[in-house]
């Protein structure tokens, strides 16, 4: 089966910091990192604020560009393909005060991309926005209202039929529940399985709440300031982690019904400035079972089955 | 029976002159010395107007009634001279975004030291060390270097370091932590959590703890208040109330959650929304979202039990 998108190699380096008698520094924000997302998959990207997540996303949709590596869409260069993936390839982010625009109304908003990508006539388009509010489980009449009538979740629903609007095959979306109260990321979440059911929809789903990801993701790759230190099948990440990272991560995790918390089983330090990045493995400060070889020598991201692959000298659960 | 550090009884707030608009309606509970009360609901229930109930702080025009009794003091009607003593000093508080409760142009060190000085009394240079050995008590390497730097050079982790050590400068009876790791990542989350735990265990301070996380609350509470709406919907010893939930809200809250250990094809969900102040029905709150709302529904549900209470009469 050929991958929907596929990164292989992905670079980005900015140039920042450049005055007048200082030289610019290059900042590597993503570095060789070779992802593929394969039809109907939800591929779940996780990681600290500040590990290139969403810098990854925009440079995987040309948005950002790109310094080394390639991205195919549909087994071709992005570059043959661009008109394409900017209809299939839609985008939901974290703020859904802030992605809408306030003067538009929700049924102007939603056919908003069928009017720029030239999908049907007038009458089609008013059809497929009521059915788009059908779908996504707000009444027809919120078409003639405006973003500032609704709540954050109704808002989170009205950016999710926009997105659907041109029928994609991929959605990315980038911390989608954050901005939501807990009884209504429940509801998104499940809006999201169901639109993969009907729609045969494929999810890049970034995010840093690790519980929405094993219940949606079917692959997590684990991000540590740009680079891939873990990737594979959620039961398999999750039931026995192999990078002392994604294992650290996994168990801040706060859990209900285990009783008091006893301090100090936190991962020590914060994610490093990219600017400075630690020599050899990115982590080896933060790390708990670092040697010497992990200040010395980059990991490479290595398979260690034919669905798991992990950058890590000395990974869990290996003799 | 020792008599608790705080004793809210009957706490009423409301908002505005002409057509005041009932916030907090009838809420209960106590603190213990050293204890923590964990404080959870959706938005719009009335988690952080308690805060501010506390502190004094609610905006004007308002109307309290009711009782709020810290260490024998009547809290309600309080002149505002006395109140602001108090605050800071026997309350501390700590909020979500350290970023805007911070001063952007004043370097960190300067503004714990502010609060030594205006509470405490101290001189200028002992304000200024005693500002470096609190960021060092709350876990930040080179001190009385990072005691120079402004909010914003900060990371965020970093930044809720700073406002702990405010709030603890002056040893409060209380700290008060509204949402306190929400803007945080998990690893960071855990960082703050385990200080705020150790903070607790050497100064003996109790805490009232608000989260819409119910993972994060169940790792930090001793005793569980469920609200509202703006009431009191069960509250109880942590483990009873996370173990055997007897209101349908606190079920709802907790089901919802996606789990790791048991992971469902669909979250349950607690469907429709906390309704506006202005627009609470007569009778239980919870019931135009409840599952098993019937005619008995129809008159507020008294707040029954005796360590574990619920407001449910279908509990």
């Amino acid at each position: 089966m050929t991958p929907i998108i596929e990164t292989t190699g992905l670079t980005v380096r900015f140039k920042v910091g450049a005055g007048l008698f200082r030289p610019a520094r290059a900042v590597q924000a993503v570095s060789n990192v070779s992802l593929s997302l394969m039809p109907g998959e939800t591929l779940a990207l996780v990681g600290e604020s500040g590990s290139g997540k969403t810098t990854f996303a925009r440079a995987m949709l040309g948005l950002t560009p790109i310094t080394e590596g390639r991205v195919r869409y549909d087994g071709a260069d992005i570059a043959q393909h661009t008109q394409r993936m900017r209809r299939e390839v839609q985008v939901i982010f974290q703020d859904p005060f802030g992605s809408l625009d306030p003067r538009l109304s929700i049924g102007a908003i939603i056919a908003e991309p069928l009017r720029i990508h030239r999908i049907g006539t007038g009458r089609t388009q008013d059809a497929r926005v009521a059915e788009l509010l059908d779908l996504v489980g707000l009444p027809r009449s919120a078409r003639e209202r405006y973003p500032h009538q609704f709540s954050g979740g109704q808002r989170q629903r009205i950016a999710i039929a926009r997105a659907l609007a041109p029928e994609p095959r991929v959605i990315i979306a980038d911390e989608p529940l954050s901005a939501l109260d807990v009884s209504i990321q429940s509801q998104i979440l499940n809006l999201f399985v169901e639109l993969r059911e009907r729609i045969g929809l494929s999810y890049f789903l970034i995010s840093h709440d690790l519980a929405a990801v094993h219940h949606l993701a079917d692959r997590v790759a684990a991000l540590y300031l740009g680079r891939v230190v873990e990737i594979a099948p959620r039961d398999a990440l999750y039931s026995a982690p192999a990078h002392p990272y994604t294992k650290a991560l996994l168990d801040s995790v706060p859990r209900i019904g285990t009783g008091k918390r006893v301090p100090g089983r936190a991962l020590t330090g914060e994610i490093p400035s990219p600017l400075a990045p630690p020599s050899g493995c990115h982590f080896h400060p933060r790390c708990a079972i670092a040697t010497a070889r992990c200040s010395a020598q980059i990991p490479k991201l290595r398979q260690l089955d034919a669905t798991r692959a992990v950058a890590c000298h000395h990974p869990l659960g290996e003799a | 029976m020792t008599t608790p550090l705080l004793d809210v009884t009957d706490l009423t707030v409301r908002l505005g002159q002409a057509d005041p608009v009932t916030i907090l309606d009838g809420l209960s509970f106590t603190l213990k010395r050293g204890h923590t009360l964990g404080v959870v609901g959706e938005s719009g229930c009335g988690k952080s107007m308690t805060a501010l109930a506390l502190l004094g702080l609610v905006p004007e025009p308002h109307h309290i009634a009711g009782h709020m009794r810290l260490d024998g003091i009547e809290l309600v009607g309080l002149p505002e001279a006395q109140r602001r003593t108090l605050r800071g000093k026997r309350i501390g508080m700590i909020f979500q975004e350290p970023m805007t409760a911070l001063n952007p142009v004043v370097t960190v060190g300067q503004q714990i030291a502010e609060m030594l000085e205006v509470h405490e009394g101290a001189t200028v240079t002992a304000a200024r060390r005693g500002a470096v050995t609190l960021l060092e008590q709350v876990g930040i390497a080179a001190a009385a270097e990072r005691a120079q730097a402004y909010p914003h050079q900060l990371s965020g982790g970093m930044r809720q370091r700073v406002m702990i050590a405010m709030a603890i400068a002056c040893r409060p009876d209380i700290l008060i932590a509204d949402e306190p790791t929400t803007a945080l990542d998990v690893s960071v989350q855990a960082q703050i959590l385990d200080l705020l735990l150790e903070l607790q265990a050497r100064e003996g301070m109790a805490m009232l703890f608000i989260s819409h996380n119910l993972g994060v609350v169940s790792e930090m509470a001793d005793e569980i208040m469920v609200m509202y709406a703006g009431r009191v919907a069960e509250q109880g010893p942590a483990a009873e109330v996370l173990g055997w939930p007897r209101h349908p809200y606190t079920r709802g809250l907790i089901e919802t959650m996606p789990d790791i250990a048991n992971r469902k094809p669909m979250l349950p969900v607690i469907a429709g929304t906390v309704p506006e102040p202005r627009n609470r029905g007569p009778g239980c709150t919870f019931a135009p979202r409840c599952l098993y709302a019937d005619a008995a529904c129809a008159d507020i549900p008294p707040l029954r039990g005796d360590t574990h209470r619920v407001a449910c009469v279908h509990a």
